[in-house]
Order: structure tokens, then C-alpha cells, then sequence
């Protein structure tokens, strides 16, 4: 088996998933950020590349708004270095949706996304089954990630 | 997790993934056609 050439893909690590009506709810959140930031330990010390993303709709938007409390990075995060770090703003719920992060990643012959962050049940989702079409294998970490309660007009899953 | 083993991304721990990284291999993923035979096997009996 040919080694894989890795990238960390740090998704939505963002103060709205700690506080408020999107705050995560399984596992708990304080282990899966303590888990976030030993994945970028761990790909510090091994150069492996690392893509920070960070979800963003409009001024005013109930949540992800620029200039809200939710917007920010947790500041766990906010404290590391960052200089090695790509850092990206997404729109849709995939990172590579209307982003460079494919080409970034190509340009660095990287064959496999390894993500962390939130959430499990939507832009982790949609980021793995986006790599899959453009050809990364992907990775997923259960313990560095994490899931919200969501109920609607076709029924209701917990985290 | 279970869905996304099945078919888009391979599941492991931080942990996992650390001693992975360290020892350069990748990780395992299941597949759909395994995932299926297990699930009908594990839900069996039940509607």
C-alpha cells in the first residue's frame, strides 16, 4: 500500500458550535477541541499540511455572521500558530464548494483529507463526499469532531 | 460514523490517527457491499 500524503482539514472550529442554538451536543465539545488541537499538534510535527476553514454568510445572518460572537475561531485555536496554516471562508456546506482548496491541495501532491470539526452531520458530510468525486481519500476523526440534535418537517435524529 | 465507514471516509481516533501518521499507513475504510451484508446480518429479524 503506497503511503498516503496527508492534509488536516480543520472545519468550522468556530464559536457558534460552542454557545447558542448550534452549540455541538455530542461528544461532548470541550474533548473534541481538545482532540482538534492535538490532530494540528500532531501535523505540525510532521508537516502535514493544514487547511483552516471557517463557515461565513452575511452581515446579519443569524448565525456564522463576520463580526459576531459566533463567528471567530474558537481561541484554543485562535492562539496556535497559524503561519503554516492555509486558511479558507466557505459559503457551502462542502469546503471544496466554491474554494481553492483543491488545487492548494493538489499543488502539494496531497492524496488524502484527514477532517476534524464540526459538524458531523453536515459540512463533514458534505466535505467527504465531495473528496470523493474529486479524487482525495478521505479520513474522518470520531473523537475530533462532533454532531448537533436536528428535527424538522421529516422527522428527527439526535447527535 | 457508520455511514461515512461505509463508503466516504475511513474512521479512527485521534489517537489512531496519530500512530498511523507516525508509522505512514493508511487507514482502513470498509465498503458498501461489506457494510450492507453486515448491516442486513445485524438487523435481521427486525423490520
Amino acid at each position: 500500500m503506497t503511503v498516503p500524503r496527508r492534509a488536516l482539514i480543520v472545519v468550522d472550529a468556530q464559536m457558534e458550535y460552542f454557545d447558542g442554538p448550534m452549540a455541538i451536543q455530542h461528544p461532548p465539545r470541550e474533548e473534541s477541541l481538545a482532540h482538534i488541537t492535538r490532530a494540528l499538534q500532531v501535523a505540525a510535527e510532521q508537516d502535514i499540511p493544514v487547511v483552516m476553514v471557517q463557515h461565513e454568510l452575511g452581515e446579519g445572518a443569524p448565525v456564522f455572521a463576520p463580526g459576531s460572537t459566533g463567528y471567530p475561531l474558537h481561541p484554543e485555536l485562535e492562539q496556535l500558530d497559524n503561519r503554516q496554516w492555509k486558511q479558507v471562508v466557505k459559503g457551502y456546506g462542502s469546503v471544496f464548494a466554491g474554494t481553492d482548496v483543491a488545487d492548494w491541495l493538489r499543488e502539494r501532491g496531497v492524496d488524502t483529507v484527514t477532517i476534524v470539526g464540526y459538524m458531523t452531520n453536515n459540512c463533514d458530510l458534505a466535505t467527504a463526499v465531495e473528496a470523493e468525486g474529486l479524487g482525495f481519500a478521505a479520513e474522518i476523526l470520531s473523537d475530533a469532531t462532533g454532531a448537533i440534535h436536528l428535527a424538522n418537517e421529516a422527522g428527527q435524529v439526535s447527535a | 460514523m457508520v455511514l461515512l465507514q461505509s463508503n466516504f471516509a475511513a474512521v479512527t481516533t485521534t489517537a489512531g490517527w496519530a500512530d498511523a501518521v507516525a508509522d505512514d499507513e493508511a487507514l482502513v475504510r470498509s465498503n458498501l457491499v461489506v457494510s450492507a451484508m453486515s448491516g442486513a446480518e445485524a438487523f435481521a429479524g427486525r423490520s
